[in-house]
């Protein structure tokens, strides 16, 4: 037997998981090989540090841990799923709002009734009867927020007075500007459509809309309009609410953002011309 | 508790084991408590050989029993009780091991200190556990198994899912590996 093969089965000799015949060989040659007898004795010296008894080491309790794991649904931590989540519980909560604060039946008064919306002037709701463009609510108007007062919004942009320069032409250094808070306004319009303003006294209507009445509009219009001041660009979400009797309240739903940054000659282009189907009916165009 | 003992040999130990798993199955919870009263100790030195961190060894000892405890409906007694036990504890070991990043490979010893074993034997006890932690995942399941728990042939190879002789031929290897090491 040759040194390689004694020291490739030293540990099994050592252990005793040799057949006789090859523990013979292997004592034949470590009793003229000092090499291999001393490699022999430093692998019985760690095999012999393996044998030693261990240490058992007390273990921690985790019983607890474990019956409040299995406890739990055996479910991962997704993060791509909590964003989709967040998505969708906002989507449904802003329809939800939606839903129920312009709801026709319960806010928005039949064309014929408008003039009893507590909310609306009676002036207002006269033009919105006669498919004019509104101004802002006033009782609503003061939600807006921003320094600029609400009428101020709804001003065409005008050019900036005196003589043009060139724009490197700097002869002072700018002052610092506070860029002044976007503004939002809240517009509401109901639709004329359906038929002019009855000559009923406003108190007789309004205890009659809280009963049936066939005659309730079919559609309303509704708008939250927001304005950057500093760029004049614009964002308006915009909402159709489409009520037939005994059935459910269709809500259409629009949100268009124009700029009006670029477009500063004073003439007012409505976003909605394009971007809306509301065009006939005024939906929001207080500027104008 | 039975702590330290080892792996139970012999049959009485197996049956109870198996009388507590069809208790649990019948409904009973308290059987599961039972049964991790008596294997906890040996899981967790188990572990604690493979992985070398204390800390890991709790970890992978409680994802060892949830996964006991979920997997219990289809233990249907063709093997022992413990060497199933002990199978999942080995997989687990080697799953952490797999995911364990790679600054942290240098396992910590300062646990075979502070457990304070015999004077004497401190300083071989370290030096063997050190020289296991730095085997391959394979050889150091192989070698817990065999020198620290004392199972036979046959009951590592049903823990480690092989068969014997290659249980015989990876302890080969790993005892060389480990001389080497060892000095």
């Amino acid at each position: 037997m040759k040194c390689r093969h004694v020291r490739d089965l030293a540990s099994q000799y050592l252990s005793s998981e040799l057949p006789t015949e090859k523990v013979a060989a292997i004592e034949a040659h470590l009793t003229k090989c000092d090499a291999c007898r001393a490699e022999t004795a430093a692998t019985e010296r760690a095999l012999r540090a393996l044998e030693r008894p261990k240490p058992l080491f007390k273990p921690p309790d985790v019983l607890e841990a474990v019956k409040m794991q299995v406890a739990r649904p055996d479910r991962r931590f997704k993060p791509a799923r909590i964003g989709w989540a967040f998505a969708g519980a906002a989507t449904l909560a802003l329809a939800a709002w939606l839903a129920v604060s312009i709801h026709p039946a319960r806010h928005a008064p039949p064309v014929n009734r408008v003039v009893t919306e507590s909310r609306m002037p009676k002036e207002i709701a006269k033009k919105s009867a006669v498919n004019q463009p509104l101004k802002p609510i006033p009782a609503i108007a003061k939600e807006s927020t921003g320094n600029a007062p609400d009428t101020h919004a709804s001003r065409p942009i005008r050019k900036p007075h005196g003589p043009e320069r060139h724009p490197s032409f700097s002869p002072k250094p700018e002052p610092v500007r506070v860029a002044p808070e976007p503004t939002i306004e809240y517009l509401v319009v109901y639709t004329p459509e359906l038929s002019e303003p009855t000559a009923a006294a406003p108190a007789e209507t309004e205890a009659a809309s809280d009963v049936e009445d066939t005659n309730l509009p079919d559609t309303a219009y509704y708008s939250i309009r927001m304005t950057d001041n500093s760029s004049g660009e614009i964002a308006t979400l915009s909402v159709r609410t489409e009520l037939e009797p005994g059935a459910e309240p269709n809500i259409i739903m629009d949100y268009a953002v124009t700029n009006k940054g670029a477009d500063r000659d004073g003439s007012e282009r409505s976003f909605f011309d394009e971007s809306m189907p509301l065009r006939n009916n005024h939906a929001v165009h207080p500027t104008s | 508790m039975n702590f330290g003992s080892g792996l139970e040999m012999n049959s009485q130990a197996a049956d109870l084991d198996f009388a507590l798993v069809r208790e649990f199955m019948s409904g009973q919870a308290a059987a599961f408590d039972r049964l991790y009263e008596r294997h906890s100790a040996y899981v967790y030195n188990t572990c604690l050989g493979i992985l070398g961190n204390p800390e890991d060894a709790r970890d992978v000892t409680q994802d060892t029993f949830v996964q006991l405890y979920r997997s219990l409906p289809k233990f249907r007694g063709r093997s022992k009780f413990s060497t199933w036990l002990y199978r999942i504890a080995v997989n687990k070991c080697m799953d952490a091991l797999r995911n364990r990043p790679k600054w942290e490979s240098t396992d910590s010893l300062e646990w075979v200190r502070d457990a304070d074993p015999p004077a004497a034997d401190h300083i071989q006890e370290e030096h063997v556990r050190q020289t296991i932690l730095r085997l391959k995942p394979d050889y150091r399941a192989v070698l817990v198994l065999y020198y620290f728990q004392q199972l036979s042939y046959a009951e590592i190879a049903e823990s480690l899912g092989c068969s014997v002789d290659q249980v015989r031929i990876r302890l080969h290897r790993a005892r060389k590996a480990f001389r080497q090491i060892y000095g």
